[in-house]
């Protein structure tokens, strides 16, 4: 039996398939979807809290119950010590030293902020943290975030929210290219299952996904659809895929076929 | 008689008593475990919360899980 999974960190996942927890029409909604898609790894953030709310008890109480790995995400963060100071903040409250790491550098499209990225991701890892971080697709980028000792980098598909897929697999294709042994998982823009299986049939190691599924009109029939369309990647990826040619090339063989002639000549 | 001094828990004013700590603020402001602290931009370990006694003015943020993606 062969054995194929995901690595993070050392920590070996059955699923490719890694999900947000927001966004989705109620908590029963997101836990069923979540369960449906089979995903070892949740994503979830901090926020004030509100004990009239009831301190978001039920969320948490939910969150835990599925047993999952937490992967607590700074989003909404604008510089290194914003970044810094909620990571330790999820460090404590959810007892992961796992982070996704997000430090954004321009509002309008959520665009990751670089070199602020590469900043806070040395500081992390000094502290011991596992860095996950979010970045956009540049080579240059994932090199600075490779050296600093990242095992896993997660470049954008396109920014979050937009659900347009890979805006450039040439750049994913290049950070697949020259750091194999890097964990790459594409993180935001995923809108469709098919966009999905295309990272995966590329070589990217696994999905993270959220609003493609929570804002689904049925988010866990599209949960599952997500979880199958990841796994066919991936077998397509291991498959082999052929290459592309600009001319056509008959899949039928043509020879001593009993009108062969007869197209030839006429 | 007791002096007290305001503090923002939640950008929300409170009135304590002084000599209050971080974890005794926290607890009058209403807090439900689990949840982390931030004192005046900086996380404390919570470890810390019964060590640390406030200032007038001392910014309090209480911080517990949301949903994220």
């Amino acid at each position: 039996m062969t054995t194929d999974r995901l690595n993070i960190y050392g920590t070996q996942l059955d699923s490719r398939m890694l999900i947000g927890s927001a966004l989705y029409p109620s908590p029963d909604v997101m836990q069923q979807s979540i369960q449906a898609c089979g995903a070892q790894v949740v994503t979830l953030s901090l926020s004030r809290q509100n004990p009239q709310a009831n301190g978001g008890a039920s969320f948490w109480d939910k969150i835990k119950s599925l047993g999952l790995h937490l992967l607590p995400n700074t989003a909404g963060c604008h510089s290194v010590s914003e970044a810094v100071n909620m990571a330790k903040m999820s460090r404590e409250l959810f007892q992961t030293d796992w982070v996704k790491l997000e430090l954004v550098g321009d509002d309008y499209n959520l665009q990751p902020d670089p070199i602020e990225l590469v900043k806070a991701t040395e500081i992390l890892l000094n502290d011991g943290f596992k860095v996950l971080p979010y970045c956009t697709d540049d080579l240059v980028i994932a090199r600075h975030l490779v050296e600093l000792g990242c095992e896993v980098i997660m470049p954008w598909g396109s920014p979050i929210g937009t659900a347009k897929g890979l805006l450039n697999p040439y750049a994913l294709q290049a950070i697949r290219d020259r750091f194999p042994e890097i964990t790459l998982i594409v993180d935001s823009g995923i809108g469709k299952p098919s966009h999905a299986t295309q990272a995966l049939e590329l070589g990217v190691d696994a999905i993270l996904l959220n609003t493609a599924v929570a804002q689904a009109k049925n988010p866990v029939m599209m949960a599952t659809a997500f979880a199958r369309a990841i796994e066919a990647g991936r077998l397509a990826y291991q498959g082999g895929l052929i290459n592309e040619r600009s001319t056509a090339k008959p899949s039928t063989p043509t020879l001593d076929k009993p009108f062969w002639h007869q197209v030839k000549n006429g | 008689m007791t002096d007290r001094f305001q503090i923002l828990v939640n950008a929300t004013p409170q009135q304590v008593n002084e000599k209050t700590t971080l974890a005794q603020a926290a607890v009058q402001f209403g807090a439900q475990p689990p949840y982390v602290l931030l004192l005046n931009h900086h996380f404390i370990a919570s470890s810390q919360h019964d060590q640390i006694t406030l200032k007038p003015n001392d910014i309090i943020e209480v911080i517990s899980a949301i949903q994220g993606g």
